[in-house]
């Protein structure tokens, strides 16, 4: 438990996959735009995916040092992303026979969520930093959290920059950016001098 | 009713006697002692270096505004607020080129991509020292002793340690009340003098320039956690004096909680804002990779600083309909 | 034999002349369309490379971008990893798109995407071996690019003719190499001060621009180059167009 909450904690402030990384950042602002039940839905199914990506961690990780057809630099990425292309196209084939409305309406969000640079990139960290299952649920809830957190202060930034007088060159993804910048700087303020690894 | 009687006017139209050259002008003012003591201390460099502040930017805001297809306000004097307030937070032996890199960042990358003056989102002397904090480390946190003067132009390798490391190593610095309460320690140029810097805060609290709610929760919010949870659990001189004149908290709390374009615009918004600040750069003092804080703090208080506003004024209108509603049924 | 020449009375003559006339004017017409709507095809396949940049200005791969394209080699490492990983996927889904549902021609994106995934690794470690150590995560990561949703959704709303795919592909990779080389480059001299890891005698550096933080605010400013050129060219076309309108205006006056 207390592992799972030290992971939790480190993944939402320290160790934020958006300021301190970068992970995620184009389907940030890709979602960000939407109203607020769409950020809901993305971010049930984001932490889903990362939720059963991070179960199958273990036994990816004990069959994909066995095999030799690529490097395991490339294999491991690609063992996960099968993992996901499984779930993802299962879950396409149940919305689409049984919730045809919502799966027309909602598949780009849910293609956003799983092939995702911050699900894949989460996943990638937690295998290298933590050897504990309730480490690695906890580092990739917190990450999630961490995530939406992100999103709500960027859409919340976002709103703002529309508000304003920005100069006619910066509006739009310009000044996002720049306000995603500031703010990662203020989170660098509790790593210190330290580019992540 | 007679319309030749109306009068037509351009907005705002409720004025009064304060306006922004004047607001700036009084903390202009009072950053003035500021380096009138830097200059006791170190010499002509402090004075130097806030020059070198100032003009720089004035000239990045002013081809800023050119480069937008604005004219030049020159009654526009935040950027020189800017450039005094940032090299105060900086040792007296920092480079001029980090000086001038510090200015740059906090007109051109702060300011201008959201407006301009009076737009900026986040506090650019804020901004601009975590950008040095964060890139100059071990330039930004080295400091020489005071009163020693400092030669004009030439790079100073500076080895001294500010009692805000020490403390946070776990060590006790060697000093009195005395040194304590008139600065005179290794530590940032316009920082470390308490007594001056309560002067230039009851100055521009009388000029009705800051807030006394963000203040003094700022404050009180610090000293409530240096108090649960204290660092320094030996030694004559008091936790809350050694904390407080460690670091640049108090120069923080007076000048960057209060900026008016940063800083929410209500009263009860404000106290929350200040006390957010207060816990957060004690939090990053606890456990941040910087012996400082306050400037993070500040950045991510003001993310949240019109949300703060928003939600007060929903609070206001719920409280309000409640009691209507509550009127209308007794009247009945 | 000796074919019979008809001589055609001139009523009838000008009626055939007129026929042709007609039928030629309308095929000069159909080809001057069709040039136009190739050209007008071209100018948006091209426009991927400045105006409709995917990295500066659609915000497409930005992580490895933001994060570690920090010196001139890796920003070089990612664009030889987009160029052989996201040209065969984008042309992939342009063939597919027609003959499947959009969530399978995704899939079939991302495994073009993998299968490249292994040359572009075989390709970089020959360049350079080492560079794998600064790309980290962010090279696995580039085969979830949002290319395929992204120009997925443009081939189903057009004609099949798989030679867009190709151009949009081509000049999709040449914007992003151009950006994420553009960003490595600005970013090793401000931080390290050399080129390549050739050192170009700069004494002041920001080490700061390593970081993700100033990837952010970098990318930032190079979108805003762009909004900015795209504005002035758009305004000086308005001038343009207006100055002209006035002359035939004038003109027709007189």
């Amino acid at each position: 438990m207390r592992e799972f909450l030290i992971a939790v904690i480190a993944a939402v402030t320290v160790q934020n996959i958006l300021f301190t990384r970068g992970l995620g950042s184009s389907r940030l602002l890709l979602v960000s735009k939407r109203s607020g039940k769409d950020t809901a839905i993305f971010g049930g199914f984001m932490m889903l995916f990362l939720l059963v990506l991070t179960s199958f961690s273990f036994l990816i990780e004990d069959i994909v040092p066995k095999t030799t057809l690529a490097p395991l630099y490339i294999m491991r990425p690609i063992a996960y992303l099968v993992t996901a292309t499984l779930l993802y196209a299962a879950l396409c084939i149940v919305c689409s026979l049984f919730f045809k409305d919502f799966f027309e309406k909602k598949e780009k969000l849910i293609t956003s969520a799983c092939f995702n640079c911050a699900v894949f990139g989460t996943v990638l960290l937690t295998i290298s930093k933590y050897y504990s299952f309730g480490a690695r649920i906890g580092y990739a809830a917190g990450s999630c959290v961490g995530f939406l957190l992100a999103m709500f202060i960027v859409s919340e930034g976002r709103r703002r920059i529309e508000l304003s007088k920005v100069p006619a060159a910066f509006k739009g993804l310009p000044a996002a950016l720049i306000y995603i910048g500031l703010i990662s700087l203020a989170f660098y303020g509790l790593t210190g001098h330290q580019l992540p690894a | 009713m007679n319309i030749s009687r109306i009068q037509k006017k351009s907005p705002p139209h409720i004025r009064s006697s304060r306006t922004a050259p004047l607001i700036m002008l009084d903390v202009i003012v009072a950053l003035i002692p500021l380096y009138i003591m830097a200059y006791l201390y170190y010499g002509f460099r402090p004075v130097f270096l806030g020059v070198t502040g100032i003009v720089t930017c004035l000239i990045s805001s002013w081809i800023c505004s050119l480069i937008s297809a604005k004219k030049i306000n020159f009654y526009d004097f935040s950027p020189i607020v800017t450039g005094m307030l940032i090299p105060l937070l900086l040792p007296a032996s920092i480079d001029y080129s980090i000086a001038v890199c510090a200015c740059l960042f906090a007109v051109v990358v702060v300011k201008y991509p959201f407006g301009g003056s009076g737009c900026n989102f986040f506090n650019p002397t804020a901004a601009a020292i975590a950008f040095a904090a964060f890139c100059w480390p071990s330039k930004i946190f080295s400091y020489t002793q005071p009163l020693e003067k400092l030669p004009l132009f030439e790079n100073i390798t500076a080895t001294v340690q500010s009692p805000a490391y020490l403390i946070k190593d776990g060590a006790l610095p060697n000093l009195d009340t005395t040194d304590l309460l008139l600065g005179n320690f290794a530590g940032p140029m316009g920082a470390p003098y308490i007594l001056v810097l309560i002067a230039c805060f009851l100055f521009l609290l009388f000029r009705r320039v800051v807030s006394l709610g963000s203040t003094l929760s700022f404050f009180a919010a610090a000293a409530l956690m240096f108090t649960l949870f204290p660092r320094i659990s030996s030694g004559d001189i008091p936790t809350l004096l050694l904390e407080f004149s460690s670091g640049s908290i108090v120069l923080g709390g007076i000048f960057l909680v209060n900026d008016p374009a940063t800083a929410p615009k209500r009263n009860v918004p404000k106290f929350v804002y200040g006390f957010f600040i207060g816990i957060v750069t004690v939090l990053f003092r606890y456990y941040g990779g910087f012996e400082q804080g306050v400037m993070f703090a500040v950045l991510l208080a003001n993310i949240f600083s019109p949300t703060l506003d928003i939600l007060y004024e929903k609070l206001i209108y719920y409280v309000r309909r409640v009691r209507i509603v509550k009127e209308n049924e007794i009247s009945q | 034999m000796l074919k019979k020449t008809k001589f055609l009375s001139s009523a009838e003559l000008s009626e055939a002349n007129s026929e042709t006339a007609s039928f030629k004017n309308k095929r000069s017409t159909a080809k001057r369309n069709l040039i136009l709507r190739i050209k007008r095809r071209l100018e948006v396949s091209v426009g991927h490379i400045f105006f409709k940049n995917p990295t500066l200005a659609c915000g497409i791969i930005l992580a490895p971008v933001i994060a570690v394209a920090s010196t001139f080699k890796s920003g070089a490492a990612l664009a030889i990893a987009v160029i052989i990983m996201c040209i065969p996927a984008i042309i992939a889904t342009g063939i597919v798109t027609h003959y499947v549902p959009s969530w399978v021609c995704t899939i079939i994106g991302i495994s073009v995407s993998v299968g490249m995934s292994f040359v572009a690794h075989d390709v970089i470690s020959t360049l350079s071996p080492d560079i794998f150590d600064t790309l980290g995560i962010y090279f696995p990561l580039i085969m979830l690019s949002s290319f395929s949703t992204v120009f997925s959704l443009r081939y189903r709303r057009q004609k099949r003719f798989f030679v867009w795919p190709v151009c949009d592909a081509i000049c999709a990779a040449a914007g992003f190499s151009a950006a994420a080389i553009l960003v490595g480059l600005s970013r090793e001299i401000l931080a390290y001060g050399s080129v390549g890891g050739v050192p170009l005698g700069i004494s002041f550096k920001i080490s700061g621009a390593a970081a993700p933080f100033f990837g952010f605010i970098l990318v930032g400013f190079f979108a805003a180059f762009i909004q900015w050129v795209k504005n002035t060219v758009l305004y000086f076309k308005k001038v343009y167009r207006r100055k002209s309108a006035e002359t035939r205006e004038g003109g027709a006056h007189l």
